[in-house]
């Protein structure tokens, strides 16, 4: 099995809400007021929901060196990740979404930067296999 | 200068070298600098500014002169790790090293003092510089850009720890120990090149991490220090390492100081720790006779490592009158001649033959001694720099002549040499404590109590004198950057005297080494030229890097990857038409036209144009902002944040509405939607999209948290396929869309258009009827090519950007990117139909209100025809009121119109629309063109097409 993975992922509905309250489904906090459910999703009262499936593309990158390929380019401190971390982010010059998951992480970009980040991240793979780190 | 090895090479270690085609027996991983040495080669390069023959000098960090040129670029020598077959080249001569033409400038030093680019190349206008200016752009720099692509690789990484320790010496190991004594605390040590004397207890630590030949080039605000690791593990070139601890400990030691004489930078004139290093570590003497010169009683034990190590030392100049009597058996025992209160007065011989001294207190009673290699030891300087770049305030201490730091800054604590405890003892206690200390910072540990007091004077005082030579030749303060002593009082006498104009005047600190060989010395020779102390004198800001970064370890990913670039769902449908590919603000990518066979530029756009206003067009309109403002509050919010008065939409309709700063200008514009009452769709420009989040976001969060509303950008949900001209609705019916019998002009709707679903607005930017089809992204490329499908017959043609700016301009429709300056605000712009000033309150009112109380002189947008109808105005000339008056405005768009058989273009005019019939004057290069100031309405004023 490889050391890291990374696989663009197929397409997921993807629901915004927009309300103070964080809705109970599975979801990534982004903004005080919003957050993107993953799934379709009711409203919660007095809030919103707004179907953004077709604004984001996700990629998954797993494996033991998935946190030191992201550290190219994103500068959280992943030791001290929570295991349920979900939030925005920067990678390079461009937001992410990024997610802990059990195998690695979820990382989601806005539609129309997908192609580029598809490229950082066999680039960074690229770089991290000539550095023989693995 | 005629060094040789202390010890023969392994046979498995044993590698070749060239060096300027000439093959050199190596031992892999050393040193180029070591290679060179072990070799015999003295004159290594030439000086940056006089050519001067130059050698080796210090080791690692701290070798100042040479430079080589390889495949990937230019290294110092004494950070080139050697491989089997590596070639390197001097830099900065011609043709070799040893003989180099360019050396004739020496005899012209004269004429090139500190500052004589500030002085020279005057004389009779445009002919001097053209004459001086190829050879000294072809003398400038060191070394040249590699021409052929890097076959290593760079590497960035952030990382984090709880306590950074930087330096692998007495201090940092002591402070390392001590502060992951708790095992929870991650601690990393930072190593510089061969300092790797990481302490046996820190290699059984979990939660301890080195970090191997990596330099720390930089601290920042935040405790983020930048380092630079090389050479690297694997195929990689390099590993930059952005670092974030909660606390630091900056354990960098000290540099040697040089003395200051005649020929000091002559090949085989080097520091004695340098010497002592390449014998202790690379078994390299330097040469075959040495001579130490010091100034302080530690110098000897540097002395005893190179006579431990078999080196001939033939004689100690010591500058102080009083030896220890430990010295002074020291050099008997040895056989080392020692010649206290003498200093080194002049230096002969290319390479190194023999040193003139003379008596401190009686100079006229010289004494020659022969030697091929000098050692100086002028006390050791603290390596202030890491403390000092985020800011960190320093102290002279005159126990030890230098600067050292004044106290903590910002979690960072300074130990050992760098703080100027320099015996090992002292250097371990005062580590300790900073391990401590960082921990306890970091909430690893407990108070770590008071720091150890500073050591007693140490038995071996030093003196603080280092120029000894006579002053009759060139005495260099910095050998990297050419500097003498003499050009430091030339500065002063200049009027100079400050330590900042100083190293400006003279560039003194300014070469590659960035100071670290000479800054001390410049700083001694200026303050003894004021005749003030050297506090008084004060240090140059230290700012990173520390150490020169190879720009391949800065940039990111190379080729396409260099900048985010952004793709609209059908940007690989305009690449497989052959697109032309514009940039487009934002990231963005769009077609700038389609040209067919044998199509230019504007014979595409006219063809483009022409569909539009006869057939039907459609273009990628993706880029555009789009957002969902909801909430009970949303309109009081756009009427807020909008000039325009937005809260009384009817659902289904949109209106224009403009955006301002808070000065007035226009910031943005677009269109806003009503979808419900409590539900708006709104579009922003392209290159505004993102500033309209932040000004979104802060305007609700900020400036009205009364309003129940929520912002939810939506640019990347939907595409947005924009269809007009006179065929639309007949390429529409094809496409067998669904949408309401009376969806007239700026109404908008949910529907059904080639079997997907849409949101379709009736707004567009053309001034035909259109129809913005807002599809989901996925969606987008199949519809995109339905709907190509159903208007074949019609005529349907897609359009790009350079077409959209012709048909914008002919409807004279405003630009934001084009059409604004610095002043303009909606009435200058003919928008005042878009501004209800009559609302209670918004972004920018108070500003419109006062430009309209005096509204003279006001830049304001009208159409210009030239007189010339073939005459296509540049954009961006000045608008002169006649053919000799002061610019008055200037063309803000322009363009050849084939529906109107003429150019056209808009400005922005001093008063214009008082000036509307009357002609103007165009500023050319070369020459003048005239135009008539017109209305900025060109085809179809009354907006019949595209409401029709």
């Amino acid at each position: 099995m490889a050391e890291t993975t990374i696989a663009a992922l197929p397409p997921e509905t993807l629901t915004a809400i927009l309300s103070p309250l964080r809705p109970e489904a599975p979801h990534l906090a982004i903004e005080p007021d919003l957050s993107i459910v993953l799934g379709p999703c009711a409203p919660p009262p007095g809030g919103y929901a707004i179907d953004v499936t077709h604004g984001y593309v996700a990629f998954a990158v797993e494996g033991p060196g998935a946190a030191e390929l992201l550290a190219q380019g994103i500068a959280l401190d992943f030791d001290r990740l929570p295991a349920d971390f979900a939030g925005r982010t920067r990678l390079g010059d461009i937001s992410v979404i990024l997610q802990r998951c059990a195998s690695g992480y979820i990382l989601r970009c806005e539609r129309s930067y997908g192609e580029w980040l598809a490229g950082w991240l066999a680039e960074a793979l690229r770089i991290r296999l000539l550095s023989g780190d693995i | 200068m005629s060094g040789y090895r202390l010890e023969s090479v392994a046979q498995t270690d044993r590698v070749v070298v060239t060096f300027d085609g000439r093959p050199l027996a190596a031992r892999r991983g050393e040193s180029l600098a070591a290679t060179l040495l072990a070799n015999g080669v003295a004159i290594a390069g030439r000086s940056f500014k006089y050519h001067r023959p130059r050698g080796i000098a210090g080791y690692g960090w701290c070798e100042p002169n040479i430079l080589v040129q390889t495949a990937q670029g230019t290294f110092p020598a004494a950070l080139l790790p050697v491989a089997d077959g590596l070639q390197a080249r001097s830099v900065n001569c011609w043709p070799s090293a040893r003989f180099d033409v360019a050396s004739l400038l020496g005899a012209f030093g004269a004429l090139m003092p500190a500052g004589f680019y500030y002085k020279t190349f005057r004389g009779p206008r445009g002919r001097l510089w053209p004459l001086f200016e190829p050879a000294i752009r072809a003398l400038a720099g060191l070394g040249t850009l590699p021409k052929t692509e890097k076959p290593l690789a760079s590497l960035k990484r952030f990382a984090h720890c709880d306590v950074l320790v930087i330096g692998g010496g007495p201090a940092g190991i002591a402070a390392a120990e001590a502060a992951s004594n708790n095992p929870a605390a991650r601690v990393w040590l930072i190593e510089a090149l061969g300092i790797s004397v990481t302490a046996a207890a820190l290699r059984n630590r979990p939660n301890v991490r080195v970090l191997h030949d990596t330099i720390a080039t930089g601290r920042y605000d935040g405790g983020l220090v930048v380092a630079l690791e090389r050479p690297c593990t694997g195929n990689l070139e390099t590993r930059l390492w952005k670092i974030r601890a909660r606390s630091i400990v900056i354990a960098t030691g000290a540099f040697e100081r040089p003395f200051v004489f005649d020929g000091n930078d002559r090949p085989g004139v080097m520091l004695l720790t340098a010497v002592a290093a390449y014998a202790s570590r690379d078994k390299v003497a330097c040469g075959r006779r040495v001579v130490a010169v010091v100034n302080n009683g530690a110098a000897y034990a540097e002395i005893a490592v190179l006579s431990a190590a078999g080196v001939t030392v033939a004689a100690i100049v010591d500058l102080r009158a009083k030896i220890e009597l430990e010295h002074r058996n020291f050099a008997a025992r040895n056989g080392i001649a020692l010649y206290p209160r003498h200093g080194v007065v002049a230096a002969f011989g290319v390479p190194l033959r023999k040193i003139r001294i003379a008596p401190l207190d009686s100079p006229a009673n010289t004494v020659e001694l022969d030697c091929d290699t000098l050692a100086m030891a002028g006390g050791l300087t603290p390596a202030v720099h890491l403390h000092s770049h985020a800011g960190g305030k320093l102290r002279f201490d005159e126990m030890t002549a230098a600067f050292v730091p004044d106290g903590l800054h910002d979690n960072c604590w300074s130990a050992g040499a760098c703080n100027g405890r320099y015996e090992q003892e002292a250097a371990e206690a005062d580590g300790r404590y900073a391990g401590r200390a960082a921990s306890a910072a970091a909430g690893f540990a407990a108070s770590p109590g008071s720091r150890p007091e500073a050591p007693a004077p140490p038995a071996c005082e030093l003196l603080a004198r280092w120029e000894t030579g006579d002053g009759t030749g060139k005495a260099f303060v910095d050998v990297a950057a050419d500097v003498t002593a003499d050009d430091i009082r030339l500065a002063v006498h200049e009027g100079y005297d400050s330590v900042e104009l100083m190293k400006r005047y003279t560039t003194a600190g300014m070469a590659p080494d960035q100071g670290r060989f000479g800054n001390m010395n410049a700083i001694d020779v200026l303050a003894r030229a004021r005749d003030i102390a050297p506090a008084a004198a004060g240090t140059t800001t230290y700012r990173p890097p520390f150490a020169p970064l190879p720009f391949g370890a800065i940039a990111d990913f190379g080729g396409a990857l260099l900048k985010p670039s952004r793709t609209t769902a059908l940007t690989a449908w305009h690449e497989a038409e052959n697109a032309v590919m514009y940039e487009a603000g934002a990231n963005w990518r769009r077609p700038g036209y389609y040209p067919r066979a044998d199509e230019n530029l504007e014979a595409a756009t006219r063809r483009e144009c022409r569909a539009v206003r006869n057939a039907a067009g459609i273009y990628d309109s993706s880029p555009l902002g789009k957002f969902e403002i909801v909430g009970r509050d949303a309109g009081a919010f756009l009427d807020f944040v909008y000039c325009t008065r937005l809260s009384d939409l009817k659902p289904g309709l949109g209106r224009y509405g403009l955006q301002l700063h808070e000065d007035g200008r226009l910031f943005d514009d677009g269109i806003v939607f009503r979808l419900a009452p409590d539900r708006f769709f709104v579009t922003t420009t392209t290159g505004n999209a993102e500033a309209c989040v932040q000004r979104f976001t802060y305007a609700r969060q900020i400036l009205r948290p009364d309003l129940d509303v929520h912002v939810l950008p939506t640019t990347e949900q939907w595409a947005d396929l924009v269809l007009c001209g006179p065929r639309a609705r007949d390429v529409l019916k094809a496409a067998e869309a669904e949408l309401p019998a009376d969806f007239g002009f700026m109404s908008i709707a949910d529907g059904r258009i080639a079997g997907h679903d849409v949101r379709v607005a009736r707004a567009g930017f053309t001034g035909e009827v259109s129809f913005e089809i807002f599809a989901p992204a996925s969606a987008a490329p199949d519809l995109w090519r339905r709907l190509l499908e159903a208007g074949k017959t019609y005529g349907l043609t897609p359009v790009g950007s350079e077409a959209n700016h012709v048909l914008r301009i002919e409807k004279g429709y405003v630009s934001v990117g084009h059409d604004c300056d610095g002043i303009a605000d909606p009435d200058d712009l003919g928008l005042r139909f878009a501004a209800h000033i009559d609302k209670t309150d918004f972004i920018g009112k108070q500003a419109v209100l006062r430009n309209r109380a005096d509204p003279d002189g006001r830049p304001e947008r009208v159409g210009l025809l030239a007189r010339d109808r073939n005459f296509v105005l540049p954009e961006g000339a000045a608008i002169l009121k006649t053919d000799a008056a002061a610019t008055r405005g200037y063309v803000t768009a322009s363009c050849w119109s084939d529906t109107l058989g003429r150019s056209l273009a808009m400005g922005l005019l001093e008063d214009g629309r008082k000036h509307i019939g009357g002609d103007v004057a165009i500023s050319l290069p070369g020459g003048i063109a005239h135009a008539t100031v017109v209305a900025p309405v060109f085809f179809d004023p009354k907006g019949e097409r595209q409401r029709g």
